[in-house]
């Protein structure tokens, strides 16, 4: 066909400029890809390793441990089923080191074991011995414990040296070297301690409230349907807060906490694809115009127009598809470093995959989103007259109802936000947020460009400052078009940049400020009879206690009288929001009570409590206002609980806000006083401000005295939040970097087209005697007052973005980043400076005999 | 005055060298509008770019105003355009994002001679351009951009206005006035003119004519 052998002549003819229009998707498409076969790649080992995660083929848990009656009606549906079963019980507490005259109490996580654990998957001691039944046996025969490698290095033991957890002393018998049953790592409350659940009696930890998790795990026959097990057991259970856990939903709970992480950064990824667009689709234009009169040509040679449309069609999607499979050859190269580095964070190895189908999706992508942005251009130059395509002289311009060209464009850019937001919501507000930069850039910039060209452009040529500056306003005042596009480019990379900087500050100052003082230490699991002589404990010892706070341990039941139903797991493609429904619908919660709010509380809407219940009607309850949201309720509405077998109704009188980060004891539900104060409950606490010395001192002092009583250290869990943060902040910040990298990229390939294009006139102004240094600062200036606007726009974009994000969900006082803010801004004038300085003397001296040998 | 001395110019295509034009001297006096023709690919352009300092002889000399321009740095061939030469293309070659008026002030403005605007306001009045001094290359027919052109060539009273081909790519009714414009500003400028042109009808009307042929310069009945 004549229409693919032009387009082969076409290929042939441009290498260079084909080169480029390549260069700037693959790199737009790298990072897209990157997160997607990473996503993939995390997802596929944890599912490969998902019956080991859950270390048995089906389990079922909870914060309480079966009754009887469901006991007894799981054994006798699962008898003729399972092939070994054991339980499990969990648990937080402090733990103390006895070495010597030393000791040091620490937080810590217990696993007491069983019969034999794990069911599936192994646990390696480190003398390279599996724990078996025998060795669990022997675990459970004396006061042994196992430690993990944190544990022997936080409390400085050994093999051989005594922790005393609750009541009970223990003797280190071996240290864990891998536990197949655990997969993130660093990231815990606690580092893992595992001992018989015999020994655990002798703790006396356990009693009524105490945080711990109790779980059942099954291995079953073979041929019999785990699935069909999930579901028959969640309907022998409805108490909806016990979970009944299968594999594939034990590795998506693990593969949870980084699939917030991946989809934030694949968000980002879509950013750089669509900016590495923008520059495609600047050099297909530019590409497109220059072949004008060819197109007219041909026309008028008797090509058709679909002949034609399939010319120019099928070179996007020939580069499309080669641009995808370069990325795929990259991301390659790259993937099984970024895998490699993830073993620091998650145990395991992860080797390097890549199915069919995802190159598939990939291809579909580079192709897709590259044809669907330029086709558009293709068509606006087809509309035009023969006659005029022949003389040049076609109208580009833009029409209201060319919007329609670009909504393929459109829905598939959002489509694609939704897939890797996994979230109708986050991915719909994504792209509003990325089409509103996109509009308040292409609105606005027009009227910035011709207030600057009335207010600072004189009649002399030279004003202000000298020629070249004169110059370069002109042209980036009047060229609109060019200089929107190439702002465009950059503006996303710096505004994502922008929040990130801002919010990193904020959540600092946040988490660290000195305006409302965090407390040393936070205690929980205080049993109700031990309130009172804690604190009489306290005031003798001077430990600054305060807040006792009551917890109680609930489950919802109804909402305005209907009845929460368990939701099951469902298969196939699930937003995070159904994700967080169904979790949120099977959880039990936690509830308090109290005479009215407390100084890290502030009313919304509604009243204070009336005061102490009366007995009659319904109890009143407070509720934080997010988690309302979230419920689905508000003032007047009524919520069921049961605790403890006993249903207590209350009534919304108040939604209000809570500063979580001053890190006291706080509620999502709050009950007036006198519904719940005889149920059975625990007390949280807090103790304040101390010098660390003390805070270890206070430590040692209430163990030694309430030993069930568990304490966290409040700024180490501070420092865990910020380096989690760092973390995440690191990897967005890195995607966002080669946002703007891939911006520069493509302005890159911009100025080397427009440098070319504007060859004429830089010889022009030789001939006419400027000197190359005036002509180069001309250029110069032309593309710092880009980037000035860029970071300009981009700034107010951003702070305004990271201003509404911190109030949403930081509650504070915002604080203004301004050394990030100069950083990059400076480091992109730099950057630009740079590529002008490049690009410039590559092409200056090329093109010096062009005007005149024509 | 402009002298060329044993001028020898060739390019370069491969191992092969193609002269374009071979050992030529010739003088030629301030003296009103010179005719330069020849065949397409004689090389006059290569003649033109080579007046202009724009590219320089592979041997020779070439003197302007006795001062020899071969052996000047890039600094002093820009100054010397600036001042001495001024330069209408075929293709007008504007500045398309530069007004009427901006186009005809920037070689006034490099130069930083003084009552720039009304100089260049003048001139633009001399070409007939009055009421288009806000327009726009986009904005302003072909005869009006080539007026453009010629008002800056003149604007800044250079020696020698260059002029390649300056009604090539009109219609033949707006050449002739652009040309009779280019002869009329010269005259009343008093300013010389180097024309190139392939037109022998447009050559004989000027004051003097050469044309170059067989990589020579000859001077024409």
């Amino acid at each position: 066909m004549i229409a693919f052998k032009i387009a082969k002549r076409e290929i042939l003819n441009n290498k260079k400029h084909w080169l480029f229009f390549t260069i700037n998707l693959v790199i737009g498409l790298l990072g897209f890809t990157f997160i997607l076969l990473f996503r993939e790649n995390i997802s596929m080992a944890l599912e490969s390793r998902a019956i080991t995660l859950l270390s048995s083929d089906v389990a079922i848990t909870g914060r309480r441990s079966m009754d009887d009656v469901e006991r007894s009606k799981v054994q006798a549906y699962m008898n003729d089923k399972i092939e070994a079963q054991t339980s499990l019980t969990e648990l937080y507490s402090m733990g103390k080191s006895i070495k010597g005259e030393t000791s040091k109490s620490r937080l810590v996580f217990i696993k007491s074991l069983s019969g034999e654990y794990p069911l599936r998957g192994n646990i390696l001691l480190e003398n390279e011995q599996e724990v078996n039944k025998s060795k669990i046996q022997e675990l459970n025969s004396e006061p042994f414990v196992w430690i993990s490698p944190e544990v022997r290095h936080q409390f400085k033991i050994d093999i051989g040296d005594k922790l005393k957890l609750g009541k009970q002393n223990f003797t280190v018998k071996n240290i864990i070297k891998s536990d197949s049953t655990s997969s993130m790592r660093g990231v815990s409350l606690a580092p893992k301690v595992y001992i018989g659940l015999e020994s655990l009696k002798l703790t006396k930890l356990i009693s009524v409230g105490t945080v711990s998790w109790y779980s059942d795990f099954f291995n079953l026959k073979k041929n019999i349907d785990i699935e069909q097990v999930q579901l028959d057991l969640q309907n022998i259970i409805t108490d909806p807060a016990i979970k009944v856990k299968s594999p594939s939903e034990s590795s998506r709970q693990f593969g949870r906490v980084l699939g917030y992480l991946t989809d934030y950064l694949g968000l980002i990824g879509i950013v750089a694809l669509l900016i590495s667009t923008v520059g495609s689709t600047y050099l297909f234009q530019s590409y497109l115009f220059d072949r004008i009169k060819q197109i007219g040509i041909l026309k008028s040679l008797g090509l058709g127009q679909f002949q034609i449309i399939t010319i120019f069609s099928s070179l996007l999607i020939f580069w499309g598809a080669v641009a995808s499979i370069l990325t795929v050859l990259g991301t390659s190269v790259l993937m099984p470093l970024a895998l490699n580095y993830l073993k620091f964070w998650i145990a395991g190895d992860f080797d390097f995959y890549i199915s069919g189908s995802l190159v598939s999706v990939i291809l579909l992508v580079g192709i897709g989103v590259n044809l669907s942005i330029c086709f558009p251009i293709i068509y606006r130059v087809f509309r035009n007259k023969t006659a005029d395509l022949l003389v040049e002289n076609i109208s580009g311009s833009f029409y209201k109802k060319d919007i329609i060209l670009y909504l393929p464009a459109l829905v598939l850019l959002w489509l694609l936000s939704v897939w890797q937001a996994h979230s109708f919501i986050i991915g719909s507000l994504f792209m509003a947020a990325i089409l509103s930069i996109f509009m308040v850039t292409l609105f606005c910039l027009p009227y910035i460009l011709n207030l600057i060209s009335k207010s600072l452009i004189g009649k002399k040529l030279a004003s202000p400052f000298n020629l070249s500056f004169g110059h370069a306003l002109r042209i980036f005042s009047r060229n609109k078009v060019s200089s929107i596009l190439t702002i465009l480019c950059l503006v996303i990379g710096v505004t994502i940049l922008t929040v990130i900087g801002q919010l990193d500050k904020n959540l600092k100052a946040q988490l660290m400020g000195d305006k409302t003082p965090k407390p040393s230490l936070f205690l929980f699991d205080i049993q109700d009879e031990q309130g009172a002589s804690l604190k009489e404990f306290a005031a003798k010892n001077d430990i600054p206690l305060i807040r006792p706070t009551p917890m109680v341990r609930a489950r919802l039941l109804k909402k305005n009288g209907e009845k929460i139903q368990r939701m099951n797991e469902e298969d196939g493609f699930q937003t995070r929001e159904q994700e967080r429904k169904r979790r949120f619908n099977n959880r039990g919660v936690n509830l308090t009570y109290a005479d009215g709010l407390n100084d890290s509380e502030t009313l919304i809407e509604g009243r204070d409590f009336s005061g102490d219940y009366s007995g009659e009607g319904n109890a009143e309850i407070s509720i934080e206002k997010r988690y309302a949201k979230r419920l689905g309720v508000g003032i007047g509405d009524t919520l069921t609980y049961d605790v403890l077998g006993v249903e207590v109704t209350g009534e919304i009188v108040n939604l209000r806000s809570v500063n979580w980060t001053s890190f006291v004891p706080n509620f999502f539900i709050v009950f007036q006083n006198g519904v719940l104060n005889d149920a059975p409950k625990t007390f949280l606490s807090v103790v304040s401000k101390v010098t660390f010395e003390r805070q270890l001192e206070i430590q040692d002092q209430i163990i030694e005295e309430f030993s069930n009583v568990s304490i966290i250290n409040v700024s180490e869990i501070i420092g865990k939040i910020l380096e989690l943060f760092k973390v995440m902040a690191l990897a967005i910040g890195i995607m966002s970097f080669c946002c703007i990298l891939v911006g520069l990229f493509v302005l890159f390939s911009i100025l080397q087209n427009q440098i070319h294009k504007k060859q004429y006139d830089l010889v022009l102004q030789k001939v006419l005697g400027m000197g190359e240094k005036s002509i180069f600062l001309g250029i110069l200036y032309e593309y710092v007052m880009i980037v000035v606007i860029t970071c300009i726009v981009g700034t107010v974009i951003g702070t305004a973005l990271s201003l509404a994000v911190s109030k949403v969900f930081l509650d504070g006082l915002y604080v203004f980043n301004g050394e990030f803010t100069l950083g990059l801004s400076v480091s992109l004038v730099l950057l630009m400076v740079l590529i002008t300085s490049y690009t410039f003397k590559k092409s200056y001296k090329k093109n010096v005999k062009e005007l005149l040998i024509q | 005055m402009i002298e060329f001395n044993n001028v020898t110019k060739s390019f370069k295509q491969g191992s092969r060298d193609i002269p374009v034009l071979s050992d030529v001297s010739f003088k030629l006096k301030e003296s009103g509008i010179v005719a330069i023709v020849g065949k397409s690919g004689s090389g006059k352009s290569t003649f033109l770019s080579l007046l202009s300092g724009l590219d320089g002889p592979t041997s020779g000399d070439i003197l302007v105003d006795n001062q020899k321009i071969t052996g000047l740095s890039e600094k002093e061939l820009t100054i010397f355009r600036a001042k001495k030469i001024g330069i209408v293309f075929q293709n007008f070659h504007l500045i398309d994002h530069f007004t009427a008026l901006e186009n005809v002030l920037l070689p006034l403005e490099i130069l930083e001679g003084e009552n720039a605007m009304e100089r260049a306001k003048d001139i633009l009045n001399l070409v007939g351009l009055e009421g288009r001094f806000d327009h726009f290359p986009s904005q302003l027919s072909g005869g009006e951009k080539q007026r453009v052109a010629i008002a800056r060539a003149y604007v800044t009273n250079p020696h020698f206005i260059l002029a390649d081909e300056p009604s090539g790519n009109l219609d033949p009714e707006t050449g002739d006035v652009v040309m009779e414009l280019l002869f009329k500003t010269a005259k009343e400028l008093k300013q010389t003119v180097i024309l190139v042109t392939h037109d022998h009808e447009l050559a004989a009307k000027c004051d003097e004519c050469y044309e170059i042929k067989n990589h020579k310069i000859v001077k024409r009945a």
